[in-house]
């Protein structure tokens, strides 16, 4: 789960740089297709994948700009703390790479059989 | 079971992309909006500064320099005109895409494409009142002078270059929050933008209140609470100025047209909040022995600011000032030789006519004694996410007739309202501050100004030779006495303009023998003029501050005019309290009313940010203005005129026994006194209810809290609650959310020397540190030098950055 969730983060991390957003939900889908041994396993995979993307990211531009936009954004979404846009960033990130992760897998399972 | 997990999965996974990827209701589509490689964290930005960078780009003849100082400021050196525009077109649209483009879909009425069905009723206003027809007639007046298309080309060329280069990730936020993509960049945005100004600044009449009043309460009423002439008043050009010309003449109909009382009116009323502040001195009065000069236009403060400084440079000109994003050229600002500022001159050029139809279908009108055909124009307003929505828009050779209420559909003979605007007509603005620019006397400064049509301004000059000057410049329509003061009958030639005002006998003076002059949106001149321009201007509590304080000055420096700028002399208040606070029966105060009272009696009239007399005095005031006119002037139905806050204190100080102060819903008979103490009884329970009694929280900056709002009233994108004293009618202009938007002085001589600063930062990205960074220092009151170079001096110390554009 581990290696497949490192293979979610760096290839989707790759995707990014050419597709829209929406590419990692194909990465994780492929992955999970490949690469995963059981459902929860695959979901939690496409979810971490992603997910620590999403955060080492957005948290990374979050340091490195002294969180200069974070604290308007989380204003404008009605969050009471800046640090929640960077944690629903990953959140939002993670869940669709999980789902995606775990539909690849259940499609492997139908395939396989 | 193994098939349908994956079905369910699939879908779910499915359904949640496409949710992610589409905006619901106020929000961003939130996947799209969250990717931290796409979405809004791209914008964050650190500090700019250090670099070098070098861009090559099509369509420039030969390389460009830009630096950008310390303040971000862009100075830029071109090696020709063509090139200079189109770098102007270029750098403007990095720091400012999103707002130029917003700033004219707003002024075309095509906001319903970016925010959907919300927008359609301020989109269909737009086309109604004629915005967009009126930009076509102009940039068709722009395209015939062979100078003006060329800048305008150039700058157009240098905005797409720039959308060209731009990535989806590179969007400006708004973009992504608003979920749209920038579109090219044309000649109309130019001339939307200008008429933009035009409307916010000559887009009000009071036309339809004032007949409704006429109506209601006979002219002996209206002659005396809505005079011609206020009291108190020092016109923009001195009393007394001559004038040395022969004036057109004006046929006058015999018979006063009465309106028929109207119902639903749209919010044309001006806002008393736009304003502006502009004055000179001549040589004779300053420390240096030349003119000083100084400009502060109050207008809505919005981030991004409406304003962007720069520097223009090439080998035929040396500007420096502020341009509106989406326009060519400095609007406000100076060169080696010249300075200008400007203010609104609140000349009357909107007009709303008495339309008879000869039947429901309204396809004819009645016209000198014949039936006129009327013209239909359909505008078509695309609505994000339901399609065109068509409308269309009846125009009579007045104008548009901006509302069809629905109930005269129904009537057999409907009457309605045509609008004859100035801004509906051809003009070429653009070439005035074009000329402006390059202008090297006074001289060159009037031939510039004999372009310039709407809206009229009181342009102030200064040049290094030490002449002093201000026009009260536009495009003035001849009027007969009184004419546009109330709705006009627009089947009589007689009530259409008839012609124009000499550009030359346009109120203006050179160099007056008291050494200064000044404006503050007063009226233009004294009744000698022989034109009639309007009956209603701005207050004089601003000029009359101003023209105190010129008048006692002498040995002036540029920091004595930043001080005036920020000024907070109440004159307002000092004109009436005294008088006030006299019958105020004092012995039926409670305690904490006493102390009001005495904050009241103690205070020195200045509205400053930690005193608390202020705001009390505004909700007094406020309250006693309502209790004297609302049971007359108020209430549902049909709309009225209040009169003026000027004539409503010449009321109290000259005729307290007027009947005016008695309420006429009640069978008592009220005296002014007892109105004083009731008001006072209700500021007092307002501000209690609201804030506890009388603590630190009422103090003036923190009562008025200032707010410089995101330009699309994006939540957390705004400064707010800002603790800055001022106020309207005050010099120092800072309302709620209007104020001086740019506060500029400039020292002519041998070396000019300037300083300014406006309440916004010269970036619109609001995840850059120069969003806002100049906020602080326009609260505080600092003005900053500004940095006007001579030539492409990349190593001078302010010089932090630098962008060179080279021919690809």
């Amino acid at each position: 789960m581990i290696l497949a969730a490192l293979l979610i983060l760096i290839l989707s991390f790759i995707a990014e740089m050419f597709l829209p957003w929406w590419s990692i939900a194909t990465v994780a889908f492929a992955v999970g297709f490949v690469k995963t041994a059981t459902g929860w396993k695959s979901f939690w995979a496409g979810f971490l994948g992603v997910g620590f993307l999403w955060w080492m990211t957005s948290g990374t531009i979050h340091i490195r700009t002294n969180g200069i936009l974070t604290s308007k954004v989380g204003e404008m979404l009605t969050l009471p703390l800046p640090i929640l846009v960077i944690l629903i960033t990953g959140l939002v990130g993670g869940l669709v790479g999980g789902l995606a992760a775990s539909s690849g897998f259940h499609l492997r399972a139908i395939v396989k059989k | 079971m193994r098939g349908f997990k994956f079905i369910l999965t699939f879908a779910a996974t499915l359904g949640l992309v496409i949710t992610l990827n589409t905006k619901i209701g106020l929000l961003p589509p939130l996947g799209k909006f969250l990717d931290p490689f796409q979405g809004f964290w791209q914008n964050a930005e650190t500090d700019r500064g250090g670099e070098t960078a070098t861009l090559q780009l099509a369509n420039l003849k030969a390389t460009v320099s830009i630096l950008y100082d310390d303040r971000q400021i862009p100075h830029i050196f071109a090696e020709n005109d063509h090139d200079l525009y189109f770098s102007q077109g270029y750098v403007t649209a990095k720091d400012r895409l999103w707002q130029m483009e917003f700033q004219t879909h707003a002024a075309a009425g095509r906001l319903s494409e970016i925010v959907g069905e919300r927008a359609l009723e301020y989109d269909r206003f737009q086309r109604r009142i004629g915005m967009l027809s009126g930009a076509r007639n102009t940039i068709k007046a722009m395209a015939r002078d062979v100078v003006i298309r060329e800048v305008i080309l150039a700058y157009t060329a240098g905005v797409n270059t720039f959308i060209e280069t731009l990535d989806p990730r590179d969007y400006p936020v708004e973009y992504k929050i608003l979920d749209y993509a920038p579109e090219p960049w044309t000649p109309l945005k130019c001339a939307l933008l200008l008429k933009y100004m035009a409307w916010m600044l000559t887009g009000y009449a009071s036309d339809l209140q004032m007949s409704n009043t006429l109506a209601r309460f006979g002219k002996e009423v209206v002659e005396d609470l809505f005079p011609y002439y206020p009291d108190n008043i020092q016109p923009v050009i001195p009393e007394g100025t001559p004038w040395n010309f022969k004036p057109l003449r004006v046929k006058k109909p015999e018979r006063g047209f009465v309106a028929k009382i109207t119902g639903k009116i749209l919010p044309y009323e001006a806002n008393p909040a736009t304003g502006s502040n502009n004055w000179v001195v001549s040589g004779s009065k300053t420390a240096s022995g030349f003119p000083i000069l100084a400009n502060d236009p109050h207008l809505e403060m919005n981030l991004p600011s409406i304003w962007y400084e720069m520097q223009l440079t090439s080998p035929s000109v040396n500007v420096y000032g502020v341009s509106l994003p989406g326009a060519p050229n400095i609007v406000i600002g100076f060169n080696e030789k010249i300075a200008w500022g400007v203010t609104n001159g609140e000349a009357d050029v909107m007009d709303f006519y008495e339309i008879t139809f000869k039947d429901s279908t309204l396809e004819e009108y009645r016209h000198d004694h014949k039936w006129r055909k009327i013209r239909k124009v359909v505008e078509e307003i695309r609505v994000k996410g339901a399609g065109t929505v068509l409308d269309t828009v009846i125009y009579t050779h007045h104008g548009p007739i901006p509302y069809i209420n629905e109930k005269p559909f129904n009537r057999r003979v409907p009457v309605l309202h045509a609008l004859r605007w100035l801004g509906h007509d051809p003009s070429n603005e653009a070439r005035t501050f074009y000329e402006l620019n390059y202008a090297e006397n006074y001289g060159d400064y009037v031939e510039a100004l004999s372009h310039y049509i709407c809206p009229a301004q009181n342009f102030v000059f200064a040049d290094a030779n030490g002449d002093i000057a201000i026009w009260h410049n536009g495009r003035f329509p001849v009027r007969w006495h009184g004419q546009g003061k109330f709705i006009g009958d627009g089947s009589d030639p007689l009530y259409d303009w008839q012609g124009w005002v000499p550009h030359s006998q346009n109120p203006h003076i050179k160099n007056p023998a008291r050494g200064f002059l000044s404006s503050a949106n007063q009226n233009a001149t004294d009744l000698t003029y022989p034109y009639y321009l309007n009956w209603y201007y701005a207050p004089h509590y601003r000029s009359s501050r101003i023209n105190q304080r010129l008048m006692e000055m002498e040995e002036i420096t540029p920091d004595d005019f930043r001080k005036l700028q920020l000024d907070t002399r109440n004159l307002f208040a000092e004109s009436v309290l005294p008088a006030l606070l006299s019958i105020l029966n004092e012995s039926s105060l409670s305690r904490e009313e006493s102390g009001m009272f005495q904050e009241l009696s103690s205070w020195d009239f200045f509205n400053d940010a930690d005193k608390i007399a202020p705001t009390i005095f505004k909700n007094w005031w406020g309250k006693l203005y309502d209790a004297i006119w609302a049971d007359e002037f108020g209430g549902e139905g049909s709309y009225f005129r209040f009169p003026s806050r000027v004539r409503t204190v010449q009321m109290i100080v000259e005729e307290p026994n007027a009947h005016w102060f008695d309420n006429v819903k009640t069978t008592d008979v009220e005296t002014l006194s007892d109105l004083a103490l009731t008001s006072f009884n209700a500021a007092y329970s307002g501000l209690s209810e609201s804030f506890g009694d009388m603590n630190e929280s009422w103090q003036w900056g923190r009562y008025k809290g200032t707010d410089i709002i995101h330009l699309a009233r994006i939540p957390g994108f705004g400064r707010m609650d800002l603790d800055v004293g001022g106020d309207l009618r005050i010099v120092n202009a800072i309302g709620k959310t209007h104020g001086p938007s740019w506060r500029m002085v400039v020292a002519l001589g041998p070396e000019v020397k300037a300083w300014g600063i406006y309440p916004g930062g010269q970036s619109g990205n609001p995840g850059s540190p120069h969003y806002d960074d100049f906020v602080d220092d326009w609260v505080e009151g600092d003005l900053a030098e500004l940095l006007f170079l001579k030539s492409a001096d990349s190593e001078h110390q302010r010089i932090v950055s630098k962008l060179n554009l080279e021919v690809k």
